[in-house]
């Protein structure tokens, strides 16, 4: 589809570097490359990447040029955001070669989720199937080529997902987060299990993630879930959310509680959503004979690990990072099939902010007084 | 009726192993006496854990007799067992104590057995002794081209077989050892027994155990006071670095390497048992995807699946006997040799029987 007329800059919210976000109305707008679609943002959650970033950053955001984007800061913000498609990219790509069918499927004025990545896709952990860990990966609204917070990006045709009739872009805001629960499920042997409510699960930590991962397990028909959190508010969200039994862990003993409640032996698979010593050491104990620790969470230093919490019971302690494009895909089949329950996700959303409430509204409401009430703060770029 | 004496060496505290005669024991009904009248063959392994408040399932405590690698000859079998054995029938010792019970236990794994233990470590006699009685699963009978010599050898090679059992080890991979003494040896037999085209890099320091690693078939041997091994395995690999990390040391420097030298999606498979907790940094784990597995020892299965590989040709473990004492011996040549002689040995056979 040919591009009419159209502005060359737009309104859009700049990371330059700790406590520095501005929302500027000059930035510039980039051309629709063969490969890609052009979005209008509509919803983007800000994630705890962001907030690490502004308190004390640049710390993912390039101040080198980025090895795929070439980019540095400044930098367009938002990485967890849904849209509307309003441009394709030339079919017919530069060097005359036809498309590769990956427009098939979209169409201009589709809502749809974006999954942020982005990979060089020749590497070995690319060419392998890995290219969530990919050594020069990043994200849009992260390592640069625009982001969620603006009013136009560009982004590849296969890296948006169309959302079902009755699937609203706030919620399309929300794929990103719970496909990182979905893919750090995806990764333990929960998935694919023959009889998943006969199994057990703990999570470590109600935060978003944590609380999204009582969304994926449910989605699964897990039946015992095991939440460990400390804050009061947050517990509520847990039960709120559906999870079977919810403890604060200054009072309750996780490991002694997992192993009571699932029959002696403990949880098959423990999920560290918090990322302290105690909640590793918890997860390591709490896990049955070869069960499975799977950490989401992304740590500020080093940590005391006693391998011989494995080895007597030949656990495994797995990390994983972000998600694939197959989580994207199941996430949004499971809001069209309901398996993902709208009602719960959508009580995900805890605040809706414009784009000129980021800082004040957003931002520091997440770290402020307020931050345990929060789940998750959306930004709604067309108001 | 006075009560017939044996030889044993038993283990009564820290660096307190001595010789002595005590009771031989009776055979129950639902035991097997495994004894002198052929060999009892011992392999020292380091000292190990023995309680010192009365064991869950074996009430005992120290002082205990010692030995829980070991071969040798049935010589009575209680009216119970319905098993097929006979007296003669030559065994390797599976030393393995469970409750049977545990939720462990219950799933399968004996290994896990919250209350476990083994035969020579805590309690039901051990290795070390003209005779002892064990339950009928601890018994399994080695055809006639196994000497008892090498059936001695069965329980550590039995821990590498395992841990490359429950391993993503594929025939393929390049493959880091980390530590060349019984265990790590145990695993590059358990490697090349599988019939695999694999590539094995063992780090260690020692030169005799070096020169042990390659006979015994590792393509590369690093030293890591000298070499990268993070860099090296990358440069063998691939670029990107090995498939499987099996860690027989159980120290935070190999620990380090270990996972930076294994590349995206790959495992590090513990099997070394750590006397202090260590440190991680989990985003090294992170960025990679990568995992950390813990394996304990073997399970049921795993003794008969080493005597068949060594039976049928696949493995063939004679050398790792590196030195023969009588049990008269064992306290001044077995032990103080494994802890001053260590670079020179690998596994020290002891004759139980005492000679003739």
């Amino acid at each position: 589809m040919a591009t009419t007329t159209m502005a060359t800059t737009q309104r859009a919210a700049r990371y330059y570097g700790k406590e520095d976000i501005r929302i500027e109305n000059n930035v510039p707008i980039t051309p629709c490359e063969p490969h890609q679609v052009r979005i209008a943002p509509a919803f983007v959650g800000i994630c705890g990447t962001d907030l690490h970033e502004f308190l004390g950053g640049p710390n993912f955001s390039p101040v080198h040029p980025h090895p795929i984007t070439h980019e540095t800061v400044p930098i367009t913000m938002g990485h967890e955001f849904s849209g509307t498609i309003t441009e394709f990219g030339d079919a017919i790509s530069r060097d005359g070669k036809k498309g590769t069918g990956k427009f098939e499927g979209l169409e201009v004025g589709m809502k749809v989720a974006v999954q942020p990545s982005i990979y060089c896709g020749e590497c070995p952990a690319c060419r392998s199937g890995a290219e969530n860990v990919c050594p020069n990966g990043g994200f849009y609204g992260l390592s640069g080529g625009g982001g969620g917070m603006s009013e136009s990006v560009c982004v590849p045709a296969d890296a948006v997902f169309p959302l079902p009739e009755h699937v609203g872009l706030d919620i399309g805001a929300l794929v990103e987060p719970i496909s990182v629960a979905w893919h750090g499920f995806r990764m333990s042997p929960l998935y694919n299990h023959p009889d998943p409510s006969q199994t057990w699960a703990a999570i470590l930590g109600g935060g978003p993630i944590g609380l999204a991962m009582i969304l994926v397990l449910m989605a699964h028909d897990v039946k015992n879930i095991i939440v460990s959190e400390v804050s009061g508010i947050r517990q509520k969200f847990a039960k709120d959310f559906g999870a079977h039994h919810v403890i604060d862990p200054r009072t309750y003993d996780l490991v002694g509680i997992s192993k009571e409640l699932s029959g002696g032996v403990g949880v098959d698979v423990a999920f560290d959503c918090a990322g302290f010593q105690s909640t590793l050491t918890a997860a390591c104990n709490s896990i049955r004979p070869r069960g499975t620790v799977v950490n989401l969470a992304i740590w500020e230093r080093g940590v005391d690990f006693n391998p011989n919490m494995l080895v007597f019971k030949e656990g495994i302690y797995r990390a994983v990072l972000g998600y694939q494009k197959q989580d994207f895909q199941e996430v949004v089949a499971a809001l069209e099939d309901g398996s993902l329950d709208l009602g719960r996700v959508k009580k995900m959303i805890t605040k809706v902010v414009n784009l000129d409430g980021l800082v004040e509204g957003g931002i520091k409401g997440l770290v402020g007084g307020d931050r345990e009430k929060m789940v998750k703060v959306l930004v709604n770029v067309k108001e | 009726m006075a009560v017939d004496t044996m030889k044993a060496v038993r283990f009564h505290g820290r660096n307190d192993l001595r010789f002595e005669h005590i009771p031989e024991p009776t055979c129950g009904k639902d035991q097997i006496k495994v004894s002198k009248e052929a060999n009892l063959h011992e392999y020292l392994g380091g000292p190990g854990i023995c309680p010192t408040t009365p064991h869950p399932i074996t009430k005992e405590t120290i002082p205990l007799t010692f030995g829980h690698e070991f071969s040798g000859t049935i010589e009575e079998i209680g009216s119970d067992i319905k098993g097929d054995f006979k007296v003669g029938d030559r065994v390797a010792v599976q030393p393995i104590i469970y409750d049977g019970t545990c939720g462990a236990c219950k799933e399968g794994l004996p290994n896990c057995c919250y209350n476990n233990g083994f035969v020579g470590l805590s309690g039901w006699g051990g290795g070390l002794s003209e005779h002892l009685v064990v339950p009928e699963y601890c018994v399994i009978k080695i055809p006639d081209n196994v000497s008892l010599e090498i059936a001695a050898l069965v329980e550590p090679l039995s821990v590498g077989w395992h841990a490359v059992k429950i391993s993503p080890f594929k025939p393929n991979d390049y493959v880091l050892i980390l530590g060349g003494g019984p265990i790590g040896l145990s695993v590059i037999q358990a490697l090349r027994a599988r019939g695999s085209n694999c590539t094995i890099i063992v780090s260690e320091v020692s030169a005799k155990r070096k020169d042990y690693a390659k006979q015994f078939g590792a393509d590369h041997v690093l030293d890591p006071t000298v070499d990268d091994v993070v860099a090296r395995c990358r440069e063998i690999a691939d670029g990107v670095g090995v498939h499987e990390v099996f860690d027989c040391a159980g120290v935070q420097a190999g620990l380090d390497a270990a996972i930076h030298a294994v590349r995206a999606r790959g495992t590090v498979v513990n099997i070394a048992v750590w006397e202090k907790a260590c440190s991680i940094h989990p985003n090294d784990v992170m960025f990679k995807e990568r995992k950390y597995l813990g394996v304990a020892t073997y399970v049921l299965g795993d003794f008969k699946e080493v005597i068949d590989a060594i039976s049928e040709g696949r493995m063939k473990p004679e050398a790792m006997i590196t030195k023969r004492i009588e049990l008269e011996e064992v306290v001044e040549e077995g032990f103080k040799a494994l802890v001053k002689d260590k670079d020179n040995q690998v596994k020290i056979l002891v004759k139980a029987w005492g000679g003739n």
